[in-house]
């Protein structure tokens, strides 16, 4: 009877002490598809692409010579991150998986748009299991 | 702990087609999409692509704090922080805040110690980051592509054994 009692008070102890986590983070600025699919090359200009993006996540600055911080890219990025957390007692295992949307405007000495590049993922993350 | 991240993977065909001096950085972006780091020099563009695997391996130790008071006990854990030093966690391995709040809750239940009190928690740590890259550099004036390159590797860091103490207090 007290074996029995001790076998039940370890269970529920492991019970108690093993838990699962399931996360999801998203960061970044909302990135719609039909915005970026309105920023036309050679055409649209660095005032269209905030109005239409809004502010960008990084500002990459050209640094050739007599080039003031001449603003030569925008970057634009969404991160969804989906977690799986496993812990029993001293030993906890994870899993992580983490897509992006992700848009890179770059201008010419004009400041009018030269090239637009996109991937849009951040749909993808999957949760799994960390063995 | 086992935490696997995995970047998408290396589209190394689409590295193979880039032809150097003949495509041009639309070429690059329509194949690789848009890169990961953008740089300048005076007369180059250089674009990156990451992609890599980080491995976090942790075991951890639960002590309650009242044990401490053990003769012996707390001076061996005082000795043993004092020849490893403070771990730093670099970017890639940062938990969210979700998982550290759900971390802590866990680790004092582990710790079977009363919600009013607290323990210590020793944790030995092995960390691996390997990021492979692949570096395309065009040329400002003609858009053409100067050069490629792919890097295997090149954060290949590994930790063994970094013993971390931290206190949990629930009180």
């Amino acid at each position: 009877m007290r074996r029995f009692g001790a076998l039940l008070t370890g269970l529920g102890v492991a019970v108690l002490v093993s838990g699962c986590v399931l996360t999801q983070t998203t960061d970044g600025s909302p990135l719609a598809r039909d915005a970026v699919n309105e920023i036309v090359p050679g055409t649209s200009t660095r005032a269209d692409v905030t109005r239409l993006l809004g502010t960008p996540d990084e500002i990459v600055y050209s640094n050739r010579e007599h080039d003031r911080l001449f603003e030569r890219a925008y970057r634009y990025e969404r991160t969804r991150r989906k977690t799986t957390y496993f812990t029993l007692i001293l030993f906890s295992a994870a899993n992580s998986d983490k897509n992006s949307d992700h848009v890179v405007i770059f201008f010419d000495d004009r400041g009018v748009v030269e090239d637009v590049a996109t991937r849009f993922e951040m749909d993808e993350p999957r949760y799994g299991t960390p063995f | 702990m086992a935490q696997v991240e995995v970047r998408r993977p290396f589209p190394v065909a689409d590295f193979d087609a880039i032809e150097v001096g003949a495509n041009g950085r639309a070429d690059v972006l329509a194949r690789l999409g848009p890169p990961d780091r953008l740089s300048y020099t005076l007369a180059d563009e250089v674009l990156e692509y990451d992609t890599g695997r980080h491995r976090a391996t942790d075991l951890r130790f639960f002590v309650p704090s009242d044990a401490l008071r053990l003769p012996g006990l707390g001076t061996a854990m005082g000795i043993l922080g004092f020849f490893f030093e403070p771990f730093e966690e670099s970017e890639a391995f940062r938990q969210p805040r979700e998982l550290r709040a759900s971390t802590a809750v866990l680790g004092a239940v582990g710790g079977l110690v009363p919600f009013t009190g607290g323990s210590d928690v020793l944790t030995l740590r092995g960390r691996q980051l390997r990021t492979d890259r692949i570096r395309v550099i065009v040329d400002r004036e003609t858009l053409r592509v100067k050069q490629k390159a792919l890097l295997l590797a090149t954060d290949d860091l590994e930790r063994q054994s970094i013993v971390d103490r931290a206190t949990l207090r629930t009180d």
